[in-house]
């Protein structure tokens, strides 16, 4: 059979399937997708941060707590947090420093073991991070022109902003009940709101005078799965 | 990709260094520097005067500022009150230690505030936004409003 014979043959077969150049590079292309993962609501996990509540009672300075919670929509969670905390700082020179106040963190994790029966996380993500706190200090200031002197100083309402890039792990250990780390690389902070004492403690962040700064967290979580939609339809 | 992971980890443990040095860039003190014009020139070049003292107005019993007793200078350190946001110097001049004939006052103004870099450390005091609010010199022009230590000239007093 010459050339120009078997060309035409097959145009006859492709015109007797009925299928177009097309049609028929989009049929071979199209693969059964079993990773691809929807994007809907699964299931939350409420936890709290045992990092604060350890060094609540073993650090005498500062007391804080953390809750967490996180929704699953497959591969990414949007994650949520809360916290309040505080710290008393002894200054040089017979000063003091005492900050309290509250702090939330909100943002998207991406799972990168997808494929991972109990669904266990090892996750990359970032967060938009606030605080609003209020601050003092008294201070003791040497001066040997104008004299020695004393003076208290107060920032009410101070807000604050900052970003975190975090990255963690959480495994399921029974049930429902997971537990995990987070490390936190928090930067770019931001505040407003104070007077003649710059702000020198941010709750959630740490120290303002940082650039970056970092975080840990060791969480405890519960999970609650929302119901499955049940899509076959009772037989008649 | 095998890099990523110690990567991230260097820097995570860089912020480790937790408490910042006591290192301070900020100064309490305005420097002010004597000029007089070029001849046949816009410019103004240093000159010096004599300075039979400096009184610094608040200071503990006012005073004399010893280090500039009876020198001439082309340039002043002068300590501002970090009590207040106003501070007033008054500058005993002549043309030299046989002329003491002029006592010009400076009062400048400034916001202040006080940073805490580390419990360890004394806080310390920031000054911003330095205003001339009066003064009876000749001329004089702000250079700088921030008092720094590297802040070579605040304010100018040209002749």
């Amino acid at each position: 059979m010459s050339f120009e014979n078997s060309f035409s043959q097959t145009l006859k077969q492709d015109s007797v399937s009925g299928l177009s150049d097309t049609t028929r590079t989009a049929i071979t292309k199209k693969k059964p997708d079993s990773l691809k993962i929807k994007f809907y609501p699964r299931g939350i996990r409420f936890g709290t941060d045992i990092v604060a509540i350890i060094k609540s009672s073993v650090v005498p300075n500062y007391y804080g707590w953390e809750v967490n919670a996180d929704i699953d929509f497959g591969k990414f969670y949007f994650s949520v947090d809360y916290g309040f905390g505080g710290r008393t700082d002894k200054l040089a020179l017979d000063g003091m420093y005492k900050n309290q106040g509250s702090y939330w963190r909100a943002g998207w994790d991406a799972n990168i073991l997808l494929k991972d029966p109990d669904k266990n996380m090892l996750y990359f993500g970032f967060r938009y991070c606030r605080s609003y706190f209020k601050e003092s200090a008294f201070l003791s200031i040497s001066d040997s022109i104008y004299g020695d002197f004393t003076q208290s100083l107060n920032n009410d309402k101070v807000r604050a902003r900052w970003f975190e890039l975090v990255a963690g792990l959480k495994v399921k250990v029974w049930s429902h009940l997971w537990i995990g780390y987070t490390c936190r690389l928090k930067i770019a902070p931001k505040a407003s709101g104070y007077g003649e004492l710059k702000s020198y403690d941010i709750p959630g962040f740490g120290l303002f005078a940082k650039t970056f700064y970092w975080g840990f967290n060791y969480q405890i979580f519960w999970q609650i799965p929302f119901p499955k939609k049940n899509k076959l339809k009772p037989k008649t | 990709m095998k890099f990523f992971f110690p990567l991230l980890l260097i820097v995570i443990l860089s912020a480790c260094l937790d408490a910042p040095d006591c290192l301070r860039v900020a100064s309490s003190y305005v420097n002010v520097s004597f000029k007089t014009l070029k001849p046949n020139s816009i410019k103004y070049n240093d000159t010096t005067i004599y300075i039979d003292s400096i009184i610094v107005r608040g200071s503990i019993a006012e005073k004399k500022f010893k280090f500039y007793e009876g020198v001439k200078v082309a340039k002043v350190s002068v300590p501002v009150n970090s009590q207040k946001n106003t501070s007033t110097f008054l500058f005993y001049r002549g043309k030299d230690k046989n002329k003491i004939t002029i006592i010009d006052s400076l009062e400048v103004s400034y916001n202040i505030q006080k940073i805490i870099i580390n419990p360890k450390c004394p806080s310390f005091a920031f000054y911003s936004n330095l205003a001339i609010t009066l003064s009876t010199f000749p001329n004089n022009v702000l250079i700088n409003s921030t008092l720094g230590t590297n802040s070579p000239t605040n304010i100018e007093i040209r002749f």
